[in-house]
């Protein structure tokens, strides 16, 4: 067991550090980040943008120096200057990058202007990173500043800021979805060819096919612009709080930013994920329901004498809830990531809409802290998994 | 044995009675199949109005008709006649005219990725099941591993960086050329159509890897292998010969549900805005364009919305349909 | 064995089970007549397929959708299985009628102790708690002859062979001595060395309870080792029945001829077996006449056209030996080549 652990975090590490790698090459090849449409200007120019400004902002988010540099430094904060043993420098030559490129146009293949780097005309060494600030590592939970949504604060005020948002709504939705869509799952199950089953098969079938950003328009017009616009009571569209007061019929005057006020911006993000989700479990658990009842021991236990309804959440369900419990962990790590399209169609303020604003704004450090979480919950999610099989089903033991 | 085990045996003695081929029972079985038929004659339907799109519009794609803006359903055209049967939208391009090279694009997309995926997961799968050893356990732990990270995260960070990028992957004129002429695109907006079909097709194939390695592995066990290899085959001969065909089941049924994936995933990208962008209409970014209107003209999401749901529920009944057929053990 | 002035056990009559399928109505089991008597052991004969297991799960009333029993009854001790309710029926499952099925490791559940499962017979039918159901438990998986009953008691059943898991079952059936136990191809999945001592613990097992046993299997050598009164059933119907040394001795029924004539006698040379050409019809478009007809080697051989016209009735060709077949039977029109009377006098 304590061997099986061993192994399974050293493999943990091993998976994080290689989705590290991964995703920190993927955004240092994207170009844009603080520097897009940062371009020398003439000093005549109103906005005048100097060599040297270019060079400053370079340095302040490490631009200048080699992407492995960039990639400790990002990782575990190092190098932070020198090797310093017994009072003495050591590499403090090393050239880690270049502070001024010389960037010359070339006409491409294609018959286009390009810029090419040329040369170096400032390179940087090691010993000037001495003294020059540098996050602890994003390992140890320090994901840097961010460079344009929240330009020079760091990444994990902004991520403190939208989590609750996201915990609230995948949380209610989870909760729901399979209070909701586990019972029904069972129940239809059970009822294999009664009316109630093909209904709600058929209802969960084109639940599953109808994609969430279409399903959420849908619920916006049916809910809050069609209403509002008929005069009836209506639900607010997006956002997950009110700037000013506003009136509902029957409801009255909605205080902005009060509890009501919350819950009525909660209420159709949450059934949008719920009516999803349902769909997804309730076919999930229904489907491994019905693999369970036509086994022998269901039949077994039948035979004995036991009520059906003993036969049924007894046997069959402790077997049938075998999968469900391991594929349950994989909401974890959509807690912290969010429902990014839901979440962009309600403009709710949580994990994945800052996710798609920090790619959409090249924002890399923001979105590689997200995709970093994220990644790290998977793994954890899947260790998660293992350790939840063995208690759950006793025909798998660690090893 | 269950009693509805015992009706599978039962029944499965029918087959020494009548004298039908493979073929013709799988197509009987599908033909039972209501909605699936239903779904195929819809899809059809879409198909065609996709192909003929330069027949059927009366507007160019990006044809702008200044002042004709949100016109309702069936106006006219002023000027030269022409009706916009399903109105213009914000900037007076004509919907149905975008709508129907939407499709063209959407379609084309989702079938390539298809192919590419399928393909690409079926030798690897089958690669993979059949030889074992280190290369599998790598090549699963890989799988499996991007299969339990949420996907859209990753589609996004992949497609964006393509997007911002597009030299990073030369793509040769060739393909772009094909594609162009398929989508009837110009070959600047087909490179972004090319790299969603990278994006899609690139995680596609690992769901259909996992699926063919269990197929191989089951039939691995099967004696009729073994008699091959005594019989002096190669492997190679061995995994092309006999255990891709004798998967194909699984996998044509994983295809047509991936049509219905790849069409959603698509349509979301763009939809998000990480995908094929404006000028170029798809059904996910013409969508998009709607919310801001939504308030006053709610008809128009449905416009694009409408495709994307119908074409996605259909290539899911029709994979329903095919997996009733083709395997009736796995019926729910 | 049958002695036919004792009061049956459970009496099945005209017994119809069918199953609703996609394909058409499949007719599991047509028109069964059975008899248990008190204490003996009954076996059910046939190939798979042909209705045997169903008409044991028909007894339990545990045929699901999209089965049903449209037809029959089954008497046992009196009361009519078949109009009965759920309440009353889970008193009689499990406690007075309990079967063993063919796969035992599938037939018990993996995620709960095998201690667990035999205690949940008590805790239902004997209102035993917890500690009284565990106690009782390894008594009988003693007297079932588990080796080291008390550490096997806790363990999950995919710790347990198949012997193993086997005698967990029987201890399971017979928890609460029922009047009957069903043993649906209880030896079939077992190695040929444990199928000896499980059909030698069945044995033991129905001396000590008195039990009535229905033995279900295609295995004609287990059927003349255990049973003292043989059913053969084909396609759904009893086609004969008789006590086991008449009818192994002396079938009479072409298609248990063939059954019998297909087993390898040892150090008897054959060329070669006798094989029943063809196969079990498709159960849901019958042949109008009896079901054996199209593979009947006999009705070929006296030139019989009543085969396929009309279905023949089980009817009694000596005392106690029931056989379904137009060879033994009169009708209107059609006279029976081999009447009991004839077949006495051959038989001198």
């Amino acid at each position: 067991m304590v061997a099986y652990l061993v192994r399974r975090v050293l493999q943990m590490i091993l998976v994080v550090f290689i989705s590290a790698i991964a995703s920190f090459a993927l955004l240092s090849l994207a170009p844009g980040g603080p520097l897009a449409g940062l371009r020398q200007t003439p000093a005549t120019s109103r906005f005048y943008i100097s060599a040297e400004d270019i060079a400053r902002i370079r340095t302040k988010y490490d631009l200048d120096l080699t992407i492995p540099v960039r990639f400790t430094r990002w990782l575990i904060g190092v190098p932070r200057g020198p090797l310093v043993i017994n009072g003495k420098e050591y590499f403090g030559d090393l050239v880690v990058g270049c502070r001024q490129p010389i960037e010359e146009e070339f006409l491409n293949d294609r018959g286009k202007y390009e810029t090419r780097v040329t040369g170096c005309s400032e390179i940087v060494y090691l010993r000037d990173l001495t003294g020059r600030s540098a996050s602890r590592g994003i390992l140890l939970g320090d994901f840097g500043v961010s460079w344009r949504l929240l330009r020079d604060r760091p990444v994990s005020d902004l991520i403190v800021s939208r989590l609750p948002k996201t915990l609230q709504l995948i949380g209610l939705e989870t909760l729901f979805s399979i209070l909701i869509g586990v019972p029904l799952g069972i129940y239809s199950a059970v009822k294999q060819y009664s009316k109630f089953d093909y209904f709600f098969t058929s209802l969960a079938f084109m639940g599953s096919a109808m994609p969430t950003f279409f399903f959420g328009i849908l619920m916006i017009l049916a809910f809050s612009i069609l209403p509002r616009n008929a005069g009836l009571p209506y639900l607010p569209p997006g956002l997950s709080e009110s700037v000013r007061d506003y009136t509902i019929p029957l409801l009255g005057t909605i205080t902005a930013g009060s509890a009501s006020d919350r819950v009525l911006h909660l209420i159709l993000p949450v059934s949008v994920l719920t009516l999803v989700n349902v769909a997804f479990w309730s076919r999930y658990i229904r489907s491994s329901m019905l693999e369970v009842l036509r086994q022998d021991y269901v039949r077994t236990a039948r035979a004995k004498g036991l009520r059906e309804n003993v036969v049924i959440m007894k046997h069959a369900l402790r077997n049938g809830l075998i999968p469900f419990v391991t594929i349950v962990v994989f909401t974890l790590p959509g807690l912290f990531s969010g429902a990014i399209i839901t979440e962009s169609i309600f403009s709710w303020p949580g994990m994945g809409r800052l996710y798609l604003l920090a790619l959409g704004d090249s924002d890399y450090p923001v979105a590689m802290a997200v995709f970093f979480i994220i990644a790290v919950l998977t793994v954890i999610a899947t260790l998660l998994r293992d350790i939840l099989y063995t208690v759950v089903d006793p025909r798998i033991r660690l090893k | 044995m269950s009693a509805n085990m015992k009706v599978a045996e039962l029944t499965g003695e029918e087959i020494t009675i009548q004298e039908r081929t493979p073929f013709q029972i799988v197509m009987m079985r599908f033909r039972k199949h209501r909605l699936a038929m239903a779904a195929l004659v819809v899809i059809t339907l879409i198909f065609m109005l996709t192909l003929f799109a330069p027949y059927l519009a009366n507007f160019e794609v990006t044809e702008i008709s200044v002042g004709d803006y949100f016109l309702p359903f069936g106006a006219v055209d002023e000027d030269t006649g022409r009706v916009h049967y399903l109105g213009t939208d914000n900037i007076g391009r004509d919907y149905f005219s975008r709508l129907i090279f939407a499709g063209r694009v959407s379609l084309t997309v989702a079938l390539i990725s298809v192919l590419i995926s399928e393909t690409t997961g079926v030798i690897i799968g089958a690669i993979s099941g059949y030889y074992g050893g280190a290369l599998d356990n790598v090549l699963m732990r890989f799988v499996e591993f991007m299969l339990t990270i949420p996907s859209l995260p990753l589609l996004l960070i992949i497609s964006s960086m393509l997007l911002a990028n597009e030299d990073l992957i030369p793509i040769p004129a060739i393909v772009l050329n094909t594609f162009g002429k398929i989508m009837l695109l110009n070959p600047r907006d087909t490179r972004s159509a090319v790299l969603i079909i990278m994006v899609l097709a690139g995680f596609g194939w690992l769901g259909s890897a996992q699926l063919m390695r269990g197929m191989v592995l089951q039939i691995k066990q099967q004696t009729f292998v073994e008699a091959a290899r005594s019989l002096g085959a190669s492997n190679t001969w061995i995994i092309f010969k006999h255990m891709i065909p004798n998967a194909m089941a699984p996998i044509i049924v994983s295809a047509s549900l991936g049509l219905a994936g790849y069409v959603v995933a698509e349509a979301a990208l763009a939809f998000l805005g990480f995908g094929i962008q404006d000028p170029v209409p798809t059904w996910g970014n013409m969508l998009s364009a709607t919310q801001t209107f939504m308030m006053d003209k709610p008809w128009l999401p449905l416009v694009p919305g409408l495709p994307i749901f119908i074409c996605s529920l259909s290539f899911n009944y029709i994979g329903d349909g095919l997996r009733d057929a083709l395997d009736p053990r796995l019926k729910m | 064995m049958a002695d036919n002035n004792k009061k049956p056990l459970l009496e099945i009559r005209n017994l119809k089970t069918y199953f609703y399928t996609e394909d058409g109505v499949v007719k599991a089991v047509d028109g069964v007549d059975l008899e248990v008597y008190p204490g003996e052991v009954l076996g059910l004969v046939g190939e798979s397929g042909c209705g045997k297991s169903v008409t044991s799960l028909a007894i339990m009333r545990l045929i699901s959708k999209p089965g049903k029993i449209v037809d029959g009854e089954i008497i046992f001790d009196g009361r009519d299985l078949v109009k009965l309710g759920e309440p009353e029926l889970m008193k009689i499952r499990g406690n007075r009628i309990s079967m063993i099925f063919q796969q035992p490791q599938s037939a018990l559940n993996p995620v709960f102790r095998v201690a667990d499962q035999i205690g949940e017979v008590l805790e239902v039918h004997q209102s035993l708690g917890k500690r009284a159901g565990d106690a009782r438990a390894i008594e009988l998986l003693k007297l079932v002859g588990m080796p080291d009953a008390e550490s096997r008691a806790k363990s999950f059943p995919h710790e347990l062979s198949g012997g193993q898991a086997q005698r967990v079952m029987i201890a399971m059936g017979l928890a609460c001595v029922p009047d009957m136990l069903i043993a649906d191809e209880p030896t079939t999945a077992l190695d040929v060395t444990i199928q000896a001592q499980i059909l030698n613990l069945i044995r033991d097992m129905r001396e000590k309870f008195g039990s009535s046993v229905i033995l279900i299997t295609h295995d004609l050598g287990v059927i003349a080792e255990m049973a003292e009164r043989v059913a053969v059933m084909y396609a759904g119907e009893i086609v004969e029945q008789a006590d086991v040394i008449p009818l192994f001795q002396k079938p009479i029924h072409p298609y248990t001829k063939g059954l019998i004539g297909s087993i390898p006698v040892l150090g008897r040379v054959r060329d070669q077996l006798d094989v029943i050409p063809g196969s079990v019809p498709n159960l849901v478009n019958l042949p109008p006449g009896c079901r054996f007809a199209p593979r009947c080697q006999a009705r070929k051989e006296y030139n019989l056209s009543i085969c396929t016209e009309k279905r023949p009735a089980l009817h009694d060709f000596e005392p106690g030996h029931k056989v379904r077949c137009w060879l033994y039977q009169d009708d209107e029109q059609h006279v029976a080549p081999l009447k009991a009377k004839k077949t006495a006098k051959e038989k001198k």
